[in-house]
Formats: C-alpha cells, structure tokens, sequence
C-alpha cells in the first residue's frame, strides 16, 4: 500500500528569489551585478535586507545607495548536510554573515573560492556574482587581500 | 507566597492536567489525531471531560487540521468561550501558557486546553503540508517571496545552520567552546536515560568522547548538539486557580510571565545590528520585575535546547549568570538533576526527550511541581520555563501551591 504522501520529495532546483514591491530594486542592481542598499537619508543608516523605511526614524528617504562590495566575515558555518538536493555536490559549504565595509550593516552569504578549513572570523572578502537564473544573479563572497 | 503586585493574572490560573502521545521518529499519524490523544489524556488527568474545556490556546504556525471547529466537531470539546494563537514554534510556548492564564484569570473561560502536535519525524510520510512529515524547511518552493530569499539561496536554510552561525560568533565573543556545548548533550541525555517515554533514552548515557566523535551537521555543532525530530503530541490543562485547588492533581501555579521580541534569526541580518545580546536580557529583566520568585529560588529551568549553545545562551539571556558565563556556569554537571547547581530539562529536552517544540518541557515542569520527574529535584516548589530567544518569545514561573 503506498502511504499518503509518499510521493512528495524536497524541491529538486535552488530556490531562487521572487522579487516583490519592497525589493526588487535591490535585485534589479544584482542583474547588473551592482550591489546597492538602501540608506537611510536621515539617519545615515545602512540597511539591509530591503524595507520600506527606517525602522530607526519611520523615514521613507530610503536612498539606494551603491555599495564597495567589500566586507569581512563575521560569523559562519560550514554545512555539512545539504538539506536540498540542489546544495548536494556543494557540501561541505561554506557560508557566512558579512559585515559590510560600510558599517553595521550585514548580509548572509555563501563564501566561493576558499576551503572550508580557511574560513575565519574577521576574513577579508569582496562580493562576486553568481546567474542563477535569467533573471536572478545573487551576491556570493570570495576572499579579498586586505 | 507572597502575592505579587504587578500583574493582576500573577497566581490566579493553574496547570491542571498534563497529557502526551508516545514520542517517536515515525507515527504516521496525523497532527489532528496525535492532538486529541494527548488532549483527552490532559483532561482525564486533571480529572475533567472533555466537554468541561471552555477554552483553547495554541499555535498558528505550522497548525494543520487543529482549529477551533476541528477542535469542536472532531474531538467533542466544549463550546469555546475563549480562544487564542500564538505563531512562531520555539518562540512560542511559554506564550500559549500565559495567554491561557490570562483567558482564565479574565473570568473568559475556566479550562483551558493548550497542546501543540508534530509529524516532523523523519521516518514518517512526506506529505505535500509543510508539517506532514520530514523538515519543513525542506519544502520551500522554487521561487521564494518572504525572508527566505535572503538566506536560503545562498545555502543557510535550516535552524541548525542559523544556530551554528549564532554559536560560531558566541565562541568567538566569549571564549565558550563545543566542551561546554557536550554539558548540555551529557546533562539532557543522562536525564532522557531515566525518563522511560524518551526517545534516546534507550541508547543510553553519552560520554565527552561520544559528543567528540559525532558527526559535523553545520560547524561548529555536531549531531549530539542537536533536537531529535519528532512525531508526538503533549497538551496541558490550565484552570482558574480557584477551581485548581479542589481538582485531583496538586495544581502548578502559573506566578508569573512576561514577553519579548527581538529580530529573527531567519535572515541574521539584523541580529548583531541590533546588537542582540543586549536586547536579549530584556525578558529576564521582565520576568523577575514581575515575580516575587527570584533567579535563586528557582529549582530547576525548563529552557528550549533546540540546539546546545541556546541552553548556555539562554542562562546568561534570564539572569542566572553573566553574558559570557553561561559555558563556565554549565561546568561541574551543574545543568544535571536532581543534585546539580541547576537542573536543566530533567526529562531529556528537545535534544534527548523530543522536539514538541518545547511543549514537552512544559509537561516535564509539571512534574516536577507535582514530584512526580523521572530525575526529581528535591524540594522542587518553584521552576522556569523559557521558549526559544531566537523567536519573539516568552518565559513564565511555576510554583507550588
Ligand atoms: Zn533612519
């Protein structure tokens, strides 16, 4: 007897993302391989992932600011277990949150060209890009010489 | 006891009744059917019928076929005069107790139930539902519109690779290391050995050098530091305090609860921008302002161990020692019942016992009021219980009556 159920399995391809109203400038810049993020115009503040406004001040002077692409790794994992079929061949992967170069701001990213075992906290790295799809290009990190 | 001043539900509801399912990798059960066993179980215990509930607080997040009218026409409770949902899994359980004390506190009802039901055991059957069975986190879609397509793309899509994340920066910070992370996996899994309804109790004790030797999950946690997936059940009865002291079972005096949000730990982005170890003492400082129980009358603390470092976090999170302090703290078998500086668990937890998220820990607080643990703490006349402080979340104070 086949159980209920039994014939769904994870999703087989990367889930990628679907750009909405709060965001798809920020992956519009990613498409042309320009890493932007919105700053506050009041507070001077970077943000990131993207918002409608500033959740400091409520000001929705959100100016989409371009940004070095350079960061340091300020914490990871290296994953072991893939939890998709899309991440089997990629194991053990690295990846981190990156504090950006501007300021206290901090984005999760997978961490390119480096073996596990290199990774450190305070690792210089600078953003590359990766096409996942025809219209998606995500922002991935590779190291950088300080 | 003293009466507290601070809030006017403080003391007035009461755990009443407790009730759970056999706790397993594979049940094959649904979430529905697995909630009206541990529901009726929590009823009989406090020695009421089902139609005497007039209340239901529970979750929203991940609930399938457990609603209200489900609830009504499908396991015969009463006519609910109130109820009540909390979302966020581990983040939420200490918030189902308090909204249910302050549903029968307000006079609104007088027994309410509060359960959570999982099918996340491995074993069990992929249904299409994102809790039918395996890791939800399994079942995004290919295009991801929410938070997700911060994290997930990049290969950061399940909890324990958020909590290694957390705990790498921990280490790094503090000077914990994954020697402190086995204190908690030895302390959980001796306690589970006891408890006969555990699930890894019966592959017994665990030594340093097994914690040493177990496999990498998402660095820097191993197997051993993380929560057993889980199908199973628990609930519990609240009632007026009133009505508590003429019912069956020695009741579990809610004293006090409090509240807290903090960013997720979904995307991490805004984790350290907030600056969250500080943020995160913000529910330990409500908690004690508002019970006349303080940190060192409590005897045993029921805190999510989704994964090891968030028990040493969530030590240091409520008061019982230093930022920073909670691996130092956990020396000694210091976390292990029923004669440590403070158990911790006493049931097996989420890593040893199962992952109800978190329900089970409520359950196992009970007992220990009622005297009735597997590892009982002596004396026990005052215990903690915490949900997880990755999620908006919440902790409340249970006491004898
Ligand atoms: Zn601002």
């Amino acid at each position: 007897m086949t159980l209920p159920g039994s014939k769904y399995g994870p999703v087989a391809t990367m889930p990628l993302p679907e750009p909405g109203w709060d965001n798809y400038k920020f992956w519009d810049y990613c498409k042309q391989h320009k890493l932007y993020l919105q700053r506050c115009a009041k507070c001077r503040n970077y943000w990131y992932y993207p918002r409608p406004l500033c959740p400091i001040d409520q000001s929705r002077d959100m100016v989409w600011t371009e940004m070095s692409g350079k960061g340091t790794v300020w914490t990871y994992t290296i994953a072991h277990h893939p939890v998709l079929p899309a991440f089997a061949k990629d194991v053990p992967l690295p990846v981190g949150v990156i504090k950006l170069a501007e300021g206290d701001v901090y984005m999760v990213g997978r961490l390119m060209d480096v073996r596990p075992q290199d990774v450190s906290i305070g690792m210089p790295v600078e953003v590359t890009w990766f096409d996942a799809s025809d219209d998606i290009s995500l922002p991935y990190w590779k190291p950088r010489k300080s | 006891m003293p009466k507290n001043k601070n809030f006017v539900v403080n003391d007035k509801a009461a755990v009443t009744g407790i009730g759970q399912t056999a706790f397993s990798s594979g049940l094959n059960r649904s979430t529905l059917d697995m909630a009206a066993e541990a529901i009726l179980k929590a009823i009989a215990d406090a020695g009421l019928t089902p139609k005497d509930i007039d209340g239901v607080s529970k979750y929203s997040f991940g609930l399938q076929e457990e609603t209200e009218n489900h609830l009504f026409q499908e396991i015969g409770l009463g006519n609910f005069s109130f109820y009540a949902e909390q979302a966020h899994g581990g983040g939420a359980y200490a918030a189902v107790i308090s909204t249910a004390a302050i549903g029968v506190a307000s006079g609104m009802a007088n027994h309410v139930i509060c359960f959570r039901s999982r099918a996340r055991g491995r074993k069990s059957v992929f249904g299409p539902g994102r809790d039918q069975g395996g890791r939800p986190w399994e079942k995004v879609s290919a295009r991801l519109t929410g938070h997700g397509q911060y994290h997930v793309p990049f290969g950061l899509m399940s909890p324990v690779q958020e909590m290694a994340c957390i705990a790498r920066r921990y280490m790094h910070d503090y000077g914990v290391t994954d020697d402190h992370f086995a204190n908690v996996a030895i302390a959980t899994r001796k306690h589970a050995v006891a408890n006969p309804l555990s699930m890894m109790g019966v592959r017994g004790p665990i030594t340093r050098e097994d914690y040493r030797q177990s496999r990498w999950i998402a660095e820097p946690l191993r197997l051993l530091d993380c929560c057993i997936e889980t199908d199973g059940a628990t609930a519990v009865v609240v009632s007026r305090a009133d009505l508590a002291r003429k019912m069956p079972r020695k009741p579990a005096v809610i004293h006090a609860f409090a509240q807290d949000t903090k960013p997720a730990h979904y995307t991490l982005s805004d984790w350290w921008r907030w600056n969250r170890d500080e943020m995160a003492l913000e529910l330990g400082r409500r908690l004690w302002a508002n019970s006349e129980i303080k940190a060192k009358d409590i005897k045993a603390a029921f805190l999510y161990d989704h994964f090891t470092p968030m028990v040493l976090l969530a030590l240091e999170d409520l008061g019982f020692c230093k930022r920073g302090e909670g691996g130092a703290f956990s020396e000694n078998g210091a976390l292990e019942g029923p004669h440590g500086r403070l158990p911790v668990n006493t049931h097996g937890g989420q890593l040893s016992e199962a992952f109800i998220h978190g329900f089970n820990n409520i359950n196992e607080a009970v007992r220990q009021i009622r005297g009735d643990s597997t590892t009982q703490v002596p004396r026990c006349n005052a215990v903690i219980v915490a949900a997880a402080s990755s999620d908006p979340t919440g902790a409340f104070i249970l006491r004898s009556d």
